[in-house]
């Protein structure tokens, strides 16, 4: 068993919330500065008062508005994904975690029926890449629900001066922030599902990371509970490690069966979802 | 199935060599310090300023 996945096991262990919080306050530490050489695992934005560590996508935006290759950030987040592929989105994002918080609020809710797995490629694709290659500015940090909840509001209220200039995209990142934490209560995940940029540079490398959840078809009762567990709302059966899929490893605790388990590395589904429900 | 395996794992020690090589060559041009540089002062556009 390679090492990564030995790794893995052992984090199985521990309940994915208190590694989510530890992740959230390491990030937010107000630890010594000099972190911020350093990119963010996960989506936090490092305007945040309390932030540690520089935010990976504000980051990319930097370097491609200021026409420069970014090899540095580019091969630390290729490197964590080839790795651990989208693990950071679900064990170790501070707004991840804020999504599978506001989920457990008791309200009615909803699965949207359309996917739209190829919409966070188009955000990365058009705000982080082309626009700001374009015009110099950075159009994903304008509207980062991230940024307002971590950067925007606390500034807005701590300092006199921010709050003077704070004037109309404040308000509509306030209002699409709004928007966004009534869906989380609703719906599993929106921002990681159909938004995140940060996710879409993980998710190319989720179909060959190191880390891989095998499913074994022959074990599979096809009882659906990995299915009801799933917080992006695949069917691990069929998309384990596939570019929604967040490796958040739910499936793999869940299944009473021992069907879904952290295998070596290189190891393919062995069965589609018809052969194992007949 | 193998043949997969094996055409992903030649992906993977390729992938990890060209990106070991970026994060060198990205730190020998000093791309470290100059995030350090961008990260340290506000961001205008995340708080909402634009």
């Amino acid at each position: 068993m390679n090492p990564i996945v030995q790794a893995a096991a052992q984090l199985l262990r521990i309940r994915r919330g208190w590694v989510q919080l530890g992740a959230a306050l390491a990030t937010n530490s107000y630890f010594p500065t000099f972190l911020k050489r350093v990119p963010c695992a996960g989506l936090n934005c490092y305007s945040c008062p309390a932030a540690a560590f520089a935010c990976p996508i504000g980051g990319l935006q930097h370097f491609v508005a200021a026409r420069q290759v970014p090899l540095y950030l580019g091969a630390v987040l290729g490197l964590t994904g080839l790795i651990t592929g989208r693990l950071t989105c679900g064990w170790l994002c501070p707004f991840g975690w804020l999504q599978d918080l506001a989920y457990r609020l008791p309200v009615h809710k909803w699965s949207p029926r359309a996917r739209l797995p190829w919409l966070r490629f188009v955000i990365l694709a058009v705000f982080v890449l082309l626009l700001p290659f374009l015009t110099g500015e950075q159009w994903f940090s304008k509207i980062c629900p991230a940024g307002t909840l971590e950067a925007g509001i606390p500034w807005v209220l701590l300092s006199a001066e921010v709050r003077k200039q704070a004037g109309w995209l404040f308000a509509f990142k306030v209002a699409t922030l709004a928007l966004l934490l009534g869906w989380m209560t609703a719906t599993r995940r929106p921002f990681c599902r159909y938004f995140c940029p940060l996710g879409a540079v993980y998710a190319l490398f989720n179909p060959i990371s190191l880390l891989r959840v095998t499913v074994d078809s022959s074990a599979c009762s096809g009882c659906g509970q990995c299915r009801t567990i799933c917080p992006v709302e695949i069917d691990p059966l069929t998309s384990v490690n596939s570019v929604e899929c967040i490796h958040c490893m739910e499936c793999v605790r869940a299944c009473p069966s021992g069907a879904l388990f952290l295998g070596r590395a290189g190891r393919a589904p062995q069965a589609t979802t018809a052969e194992l429900r007949g | 199935m193998r043949v997969q395996d094996g055409r992903r794992n030649v992906a993977r020690w390729l992938l990890a060599a060209i990106l070991s090589a970026a994060l060198v060559t990205g730190l020998v041009l000093g791309q470290a310090a100059q995030l350090f540089a961008y990260a340290w002062p506000l961001c205008l556009p995340c708080i909402g300023i634009q």
